[in-house]
């Protein structure tokens, strides 16, 4: 964990990536990704694991962050994680609803871009995920199918992490059995 | 006009306006533990759980009214914040005060973010060639199609037609490339994204009222 982030940067990336999950956006992801996925600050598989336990567990699925706070900066990084999205949450949320009248128009026409930018940002999170990992044609093609089928069904990213999983498993034995 | 009247989403939204004292004082004491429980017990997000939800703050305790649920749920979908834990915070904020957010969010919180922090410690990278690599490879290759799914359904939930579709494209587009291509730092790319957005693609009543 010799990364040289620690609490402050945990908590300052948090925050910061927390102003960028209008309507379940989930922005964090894209900025994580961003600053310490493709800067080799974090490995691609940890902070996938972490995407995958805030799936699993019970509650908001930003608990993710959580996971990576810990892989960033120990216990210490986890702490600063939590704190990192229950400040902003909590004084948007007061925000919001004392002065929603006032906000409402900024609300509304921000948020109609928002979800544009949010999907660029998506976007640019899954390719960055990607790239380290050198994907062979095949799994190109997996990556494909699975972005059909979530457009298509819509299915729980719950389903989605299992099968991947799964099939990462099937692959291993039968390669394992292959050259064995 | 009728806020329970159905898709009437301006008047459900105005009734999250402003803390309001409930008819039965609420201790931070109960809303932490209501919102711990919620936290412990609910899986796939806010909207997945909002029957949970409006069983035990409306039905079962009375704390807020079903519209009012809803009203904090679309609010808490169009602040910059987690939903889930914004409509936490709302709640909180409305039985509670400030006091009152903070405890319930923490609270909501809590449950999932032990676990999360107890499976990674549980599992770190698993050494090259053990199915434990094989296993993570293949789980973060579904994330980069689950990832890229969900930016395509978050770019059809703007419902954009027409010029308004074309320029959101062009900026949905813009962030990966100049990001990825050019170096461009995501956040810079972001804010400018939110910026023209806000400027170029106006909400469509108003801009039809200036031709």
């Amino acid at each position: 964990m010799d990364n040289g982030v620690g609490f402050f940067g945990v908590l300052g990336l948090v925050m910061l990536s927390t102003l960028f999950s209008i309507g379940g956006g989930n922005g964090q992801v894209a900025m994580i990704q961003g600053q310490w996925v493709s800067n080799g600050l974090l490995d691609p598989a940890l902070f996938a694991w972490a995407f995958a336990l805030g799936h699993f567990t019970p509650g908001p699925k930003v608990s993710f962050v959580t996971a990576i706070g810990y892989y960033m900066a120990g216990i210490p990084g986890a702490i600063a994680a939590m704190i990192g999205i229950v400040i902003p949450t909590s004084l948007g949320a007061s925000l919001a609803s004392h002065w929603y009248q006032r906000f409402q128009r900024i609300i509304n026409h921000v948020s109609i871009s928002a979800s544009m930018v949010i999907a660029g940002m998506m976007s640019t999170a899954a390719i960055g995920l990607a790239q380290p990992l050198d994907p062979s044609w095949i799994e190109l093609t997996g990556i494909a199918l699975v972005t059909f089928l979530v457009v298509w069904r819509r299915p729980d990213p719950v389903l989605i992490v299992l099968g991947s999983g799964v099939v990462g498993a099937v692959v291993w034995f039968a390669g394992s059995a292959l050259s064995g | 006009m009728n806020s329970t009247e159905p898709g009437n989403l301006s008047a459900k939204t105005t009734e999250a306006a402003g803390p309001v004292v409930p008819a039965t004082p609420v201790t931070l004491l109960s809303l932490g533990l209501v919102f711990l429980k919620m936290g412990a017990l609910t899986f796939g997000g806010m909207w997945a759980a909002i029957s949970r939800i409006e069983a035990d703050l409306v039905h079962k305790r009375g704390w807020i009214s079903a519209d009012t649920q809803r009203a904090m749920m679309i609010t808490a979908a169009l602040i910059p914040a987690p939903k889930f834990l914004a409509f936490g915070g709302m709640v909180g904020y409305r039985l509670r005060g400030f006091p009152g957010s903070v405890v319930s969010l923490v609270c909501l919180m809590i449950p999932g973010s032990l676990l999360v922090l107890a499976g990674a410690m549980l599992l770190r990278q698993g050494a090259e060639g053990t199915l434990l690599a094989a296993v993570q490879h293949s789980i973060t290759l579904g994330i980069v199609g689950l990832l890229l799914g969900n930016a395509a359904n978050m770019a059809q939930s703007s419902r954009l037609k027409g010029w308004r579709l074309f320029a959101g494209i062009f900026i949905a587009v813009m962030i990966p490339l100049m990001t990825l291509v050019f170096g461009v730092p995501l956040l810079v790319m972001a804010l400018l994204g939110l910026v023209s957005g806000a400027i170029v693609i106006r909400p469509e009543q108003e801009s039809d009222d200036h031709g």
